[in-house]
């Protein structure tokens, strides 16, 4: 425990490096992951937010696919921004054909549940249990309101998985089942950690509740530099 | 670990800089691919394409082809929609504003106010913030570059001289524009003033520039790459990612020249993965010599 954790960022395609630089801000040891070798020396791992379709074929195309999942099912902590979330979700509804995810969280994610680009919004955005209201951006459609139940948004912008927590060992993770997390109507969060003020609050209040920071007490600087390194003046 | 956090959105709006500028963020370190159908679209979705542009003739047969090249057909367009679920993005002619108008309310992802398109108006380009849709236009130098952000854009790609399959003058305009950038990042506010001047483009957009040390939206690369190296050269040489026209669909089999651009881009800095990339990959498209092109064929001459 007293050598310091690496972090890798799977660097298909995507915001690889604005997760670099939020975790090197955090004081962590942060490295790109590529193929299985640089998987294998990792601790930890952030899938970054890109597109989800190009993510999923490209970790089936270099390899990465497997052996990503066994790392999870044998207790990598992963975390997930925008596609990331779909990546880690056991379940996609509406996936490009034979589409498939690392899975490790027992939720379903719906891709693009409210529509192409041009229905892409932000708005402001109020977690409980983070202090300060946020700008963050979703895919809603025009004239959806707030009055959604909130339970249908929040879990499913970002997610983390450890072992104890969530993860189970039944591969595959696309195996329909009844999922304990239905965050099944995504707000798949269009905005990632950069170029703005904040990255998907919501992620954040799903991860602390997950319990990363419980299970290996380095969470809670991540988060923090995350946040803050994205803030720009 | 019972409570679930609550989430609420206040006042949402749509077709903001932020969403427009975060759908490309969205595609960095991917290839865009240009496709006339759906069968083609499918093949590049299968290669690991971040996003397709749908358009009725690929730039090399536009040029062979001469006359007017226009914006495609909205049933092709919409086949190809339905065909992918990657983004899709289409071209509009420069100031061409109905056409964007008609891309939008077909839904496409993005709208590439294009040069590779016969321009529609010779001295104003689209106002692109009046659309909900965001759009992507070329740029042969900083100052281009920064005109078409502040009109709008919220992507940029490099010119580069489409349908030719040779890369000189994507790596010319990739290079101009970065060097411009590393140019400006070593002035004073002071200079900041004369320097927006001279690049005929607003000081507040050029102020930013110097102090990110990179434009506001993302860059990525076109016209001209051919092949796993081209691209990889212009990941190398800065490109966020890279626009790949004629040079796959125009070339021996497309689907292995498809894959391999990919990969190349994704390890662009492993010459061992991009010489594997590069083996059989049978006939690349046959490319013209910028040089031997008349002034009134180079399409990186159209806009302004």
């Amino acid at each position: 425990m007293s050598s310091t954790p690496v972090i890798g960022v799977l660097a298909l395609q995507g915001d690889v490096r604005e997760h670099l630089i939020a975790l090197a801000a955090a004081d962590a040891v942060a490295r790109p992951v590529r193929r299985p070798e640089e998987l294998a020396e990792v601790d930890g791992l952030v899938v970054p937010g890109g597109e989800s379709t190009t993510i999923s074929k490209l970790a089936e195309l270099f390899g990465l696919m497997g052996p990503v999942r066994e790392r999870i099912a044998a207790g990598m902590p992963v975390y997930g921004t925008c596609a990331g979330l779909i990546m880690l979700a056991d379940k996609i509804l509406d996936p490009r054909s034979g589409q498939e995810t690392f899975g490790g969280i027992d939720m379903i994610v719906r891709r693009n549940a409210f529509g192409r680009q041009n229905d892409s919004f932000e708005a402001g955005v109020t977690v409980t249990g983070i202090d300060t209201p946020s700008r963050a951006s979703s895919s809603v459609p025009r004239g959806w309101s707030p009055s959604v139940p909130r339970s249908r948004c929040s879990p499913s912008t970002t997610a983390t998985s450890s072992p104890s927590a969530r993860a189970r060992p039944s591969r595959p993770p696309s195996t329909p089942s009844s999922p304990a997390t239905t965050a099944s109507t995504s707000c798949s969060w269009t905005w990632c950690a950069r170029n703005g003020d904040t990255i998907p609050v919501g992620s954040l209040g799903f991860v602390q509740e997950v319990g990363y920071a419980k299970e290996t007490g380095r969470c809670p600087a991540t988060l923090n530099g995350l946040r803050r390194s994205t803030r720009r003046p | 670990m019972s409570t679930t956090p609550s989430t609420t959105f206040q006042s949402p709006e749509t077709g903001t800089a932020r969403v427009k500028r975060g759908m490309a963020e969205q595609l960095k370190g991917g290839v865009i691919m240009d496709v006339v159908n759906a069968e083609q679209a499918k093949i590049a979705e299968d290669a690991g394409a971040v996003a397709v542009m749908a358009l009725e003739r690929v730039p090399a047969d536009i040029r062979k082809d001469g006359g007017v090249a226009r914006m495609s057909d909205p049933n092709m367009i919409e086949e190809i929609i339905g065909a992918v679920s990657i983004p899709v993005m289409a071209k509009s002619r420069i100031g061409h504003f109905v056409e964007a108008q008609v891309l939008q309310s077909l839904g496409v992802d993005y709208i590439d106010e294009s040069e590779v398109l016969t321009p529609a108006d010779e001295i104003n380009h689209s106002d692109k913030w009046a659309f909900t849709t965001p759009f992507v236009c070329g740029a042969t130098n900083l100052g281009e570059a920064l005109r078409r952000i502040a009109e709008g854009a919220a992507m940029i790609r490099s010119k580069g001289e489409a349908g030719t399959g040779n890369v000189v003058e994507a790596v010319r305009h990739l290079r101009q524009i970065k060097n411009e950038i590393a140019k400006l990042r070593g002035f004073d506010n002071n200079e900041l003033f004369a320097a927006a001047k001279e690049l005929r483009a607003p000081y507040e957009l050029v102020k930013e520039v110097a102090e990110l040390g990179k434009l506001p939206v993302v860059l990525f690369s076109a016209g001209g790459v051919a092949t796993p190296a081209d691209a990889a050269l212009m990941r190398q040489l800065g490109a966020e990612g890279v626009f790949v026209g004629s040079g796959i669909f125009k070339s021996g089999d497309p689907a292995k020249r498809a894959a391999a651009i990919v990969k190349a881009t994704t390890f662009y800095d492993d010459p061992k993965v991009i010489a594997d990339a590069s083996r059989n990959l049978g006939e690349a498209m046959v490319g013209i010599n910028c040089d031997t092109l008349p002034e009134s064929e180079r399409y990186a001459n159209r806009g302004w």
